[in-house]
């Protein structure tokens, strides 16, 4: 695999920068990404069509009940926020940390992160019967509810993460707007609207810069308050499972573990599809995205060993039943294929460096999101079956959960349109961010820009 | 060749004949078949301080519940079902609708109580009738006009509570003996009853009890005590209420106004501090970044320093 080098003079310069940027230049699809694209399109009209007779009949479509009042949509709200953090673990902290290597990686992970939080606000919504209903919490909302907080706080996220990346997005345009040629005039006419003016003037990257600078602090805080305060809708509510301190931290980690995981299966489908990204996501990306992931994993584990050893060592009243289920119970084998495949065999794997290669990377990956998304529906439905009133007097019905065809298929809606969304800012915007990117390799971009510009 | 062909339309003719005639049969006897909805309708009565009213409760049984019947209208009428007769308040008097949970109550008007102040026994009669949905109801109750007088005396620190009541026999009020009259202390959300359970009245028909004197007051210094006989035979209530002086003040809130548990308005004050500091910090922020936007474009505006 090549690896990029530095120019030797400012026509290399020049003339290398040019290349990226052609390199990374949106491109129209090709059968496969046509086909992807329609696949997406099918599952999200199924969805809307599902959703559309849930606002008709109310959620009767559903599995839903007066015992378990939340079910897979609240698992996928979860797990989107989740994922949503990714963009301020590889923008944010990576760049504090001046980690030079990171610099392909900030737009895809946070397009991942926008797409996901988006996506969470509207899957919270899908999962009210009445969604005109939101609007009473703006109205009358309690400033004490954990509910209200996250409600501000994934509004709060959602911008910043936007700003994140439109803020580095800005030249990236410009050069689509100035340089793309033979495509639509409303296309052109989007990256002129889009870019501000971008002129590639060094006051304007310094402005570009300082705002980086200053959300890069604020999203940290703000990141680490959406996961938390999302993990707080359960703690602070009185159940087995839930009943925690460790649950903001363990929410934390695990929204890291499976945000890497999805910027390296980002990472990994780019490459594949794009001729030449090959130069971008080098095998060293993907060597220390690998040695991020285990890290994050280990961290994630030692929560996981706090989060079950201890309660399940003192196996008290209600929380005994709660963990039996899970353990040896109808969810343990969910429960432990989470563990093992979702964690334990990528951790393994890993560890090694041919473990750390593309392919066996991207599997891993997929195995930790999708272990993921399971660990999200142990954590909201078991512990809804186990009020600490005994079920009573209630239809047999109400005494389990699974959900209907409606609920997959919004579930499955969204997720898909989360992906179309990623899957359409490729198919219009440059997914590496050239001038970051030269940074990185101490070009001088500025100077450069400006000749290009002048051209 | 022919000849079958014309068999067959005659045929076909015929069971498309058949088949039009028992479907426009069904149709007329589905037509006919339609049946009104039977209905149920339970009256009570009340008389507080003297004010009469009657409640009618018009309900229907869907799938083995019980449920309001909304809408409906129902006549009010006193002694017989007749057109009113102005000369002794008796007929039609009034006709009112259910609402959502199939209740109606009736009121009487000041005239109403001026014309039968000398009647003491009361026939009304209320019913549905000509409704198209439903089967007609009818149903009627009897008041009798009780008289309850209660008094309240505070000797040192006690206080009692006599009540006593009576009922008219051939136009003469006498002392109603042997009655089940209880006393109740007005609260909130209900009665606070008080002195002997089951105590009924004597020969002068009359009960008494002590006034508990730890019971709080309201915030007006004062207690509201009642006096019910439940006349369970007519299915009505009579009751009477008076107001008495009180000492003890209500007890106050041990729990502090401002809690993560109360009404969004009463948050604490420190939680509301620290959320729209946070709030306004973060999201003034944002507006400033918004701002760099807005400085981005009208740098790119400028002309290029030479």
């Amino acid at each position: 695999m090549k690896d990029l080098i530095k120019p030797e003079n400012e026509t290399e310069a020049i003339q290398m920068l040019h290349r990226y940027n052609e390199d990374v230049l949106p491109q129209k699809f090709g059968k496969a990404g046509k086909t992807w694209v329609g696949i997406l399109l099918v599952i999200i009209a199924f969805g809307v069509y599902n959703y559309i007779q849930q606002i008709r009949f109310g959620l009767s479509v559903t599995g839903l009940s007066d015992t378990v009042s939340w079910g897979i949509y609240i698992s996928n709200f979860v797990f989107f926020v989740a994922v949503s953090l990714v963009g301020s673990l590889i923008t944010a902290v990576l760049y504090l940390l001046n980690v030079k290597w990171r610099a392909p990686l900030t737009r895809i992970s946070e397009v991942i992160a926008v797409s996901a939080i988006m996506f969470a606000g509207l899957i919270i919504i899908v999962d009210m019967g009445r969604p005109d209903r939101v609007l009473n919490m703006f109205m009358y909302g309690r400033i004490q509810s954990p509910i209200v907080w996250d409600v501000i706080v994934v509004m709060t996220y959602m911008t910043i993460s936007f700003l994140l990346l439109y803020f580095p997005l800005l030249p990236s345009i410009a050069y689509c707007r100035d340089f793309m040629k033979n495509i639509p005039k409303w296309q052109h006419k989007m990256y002129s609207i889009l870019s501000l003016g971008w002129k590639n003037r060094p006051a304007q990257y310094k402005v570009v810069e300082k705002a980086i600078t200053i959300l890069s602090v604020m999203i940290i805080p703000v990141a680490l308050s959406i996961h938390t305060v999302t993990s707080w809708l359960f703690a602070t509510t009185y159940r087995p499972g839930w009943d925690s301190t460790n649950f903001g931290a363990y929410f934390v980690a695990g929204a890291f573990m499976v945000g890497a995981a999805a910027v390296i299966a980002a990472m990994f489908l780019l490459r594949k599809f794009y001729v030449r990204f090959d130069e971008y996501f080098t095998d060293k990306h993907f060597d220390r995205m690998g040695r991020l992931l285990v890290l994050l994993s280990f961290i994630y584990l030692y929560f996981t060993v706090n989060e079950y050893f201890i309660p399940g060592y003192k196996m008290k009243g209600e929380e005994a039943a709660h963990l039996r289920e899970l353990f040896t119970g109808i969810y343990a084998p969910m429960f432990w294929s989470v563990q093992i495949l979702g964690m334990i065999v990528p951790i393994i794997v890993l560890l090694f460096k041919k473990g750390r290669k593309p392919f066996p990377i991207f599997i891993m990956s997929v195995l930790v999101i999708i272990g993921a998304w399971f660990k999200r529906y142990l954590i909201v439905i078991p512990t809804m079956l186990h009020p600490f009133l005994p079920l009573q007097q209630v239809a047999e019905s109400a005494k389990h959960y699974s959900p209907t065809m409606a609920e997959w298929s919004i579930t499955s809606a969204s997720l898909a349109g989360a992906l179309l969304l990623i899957t359409l800012f490729v198919r219009y915007f440059p997914i590496i961010s050239i001038w970051e990117l030269a940074e990185e390799r101490d070009i001088p971009h500025h100077t450069i820009y400006e000749h290009l510009n002048d051209e | 060749m022919k000849k079958l062909i014309q068999n067959l339309s005659r045929k076909i003719t015929l069971i498309v004949v058949i088949i039009l005639n028992v479907g426009i049969c069904q149709i007329s006897k589905a037509q006919n078949s339609i049946e009104k909805e039977t209905a149920s309708l339970n009256l009570s009565y009340k008389i507080s301080n003297g004010i009469k009213s009657i409640k009618a409760i018009v309900e229907r049984k869907i799938n083995g519940k019980f449920l309001g019947v909304e809408n409906l209208k129902l006549n009010l009428y006193l002694t017989a079902v007749k057109p009113y007769d102005a000369s002794n308040s008796e007929g039609l008097l009034a006709t009112i609708s259910t609402n959502a949970d199939g209740e109606a109550t009736f009121n009487f008007s000041p005239d109403f109580y001026k014309k039968t102040a000398k009647k003491h026994e009361f026939n009304f009669i209320v019913s549905a009738i000509s409704n198209p949905l439903f089967e007609d109801i009818s149903s009627e109750i009897i008041l009798n006009d009780y008289v309850i007088d209660l008094k309240i005396a505070a000797v040192d620190t006690i206080s009692s509570a006599t009540a006593k009541i009576s009922k008219y026999e051939n136009e003469v009020l006498i002392p109603a003996a042997e009655i089940e009259l209880k006393l109740a202390i007005k609260k909130t959300f209900g009665l606070l009853p008080f002195g002997e359970e089951g105590a009924v009245t004597d020969e002068n028909g009359e009960v008494m009890a002590d006034i508990p004197a730890d019971v709080p007051g309201n915030a007006n210094h004062s207690i509201t005590v009642v006096a019910r006989y439940v006349d369970e035979e007519n299915g009505g209530v009579i009751e009477v209420s008076k107001d008495a002086p009180w000492k003890i003040l209500p007890i106050p809130n041990a729990i502090p106004e401002r809690t993560l548990w109360s009404t969004g308005h009463n948050a604490p004050i420190p939680l509301v501090i620290v959320t729209v500091s946070l709030i306004t910090l973060i999201w003034g922020i944002i507006i400033y970044l918004v701002s760099l936007l807005i400085k981005i474009k009208k740098l790119g505006n400028q002309k290029k320093s030479k």
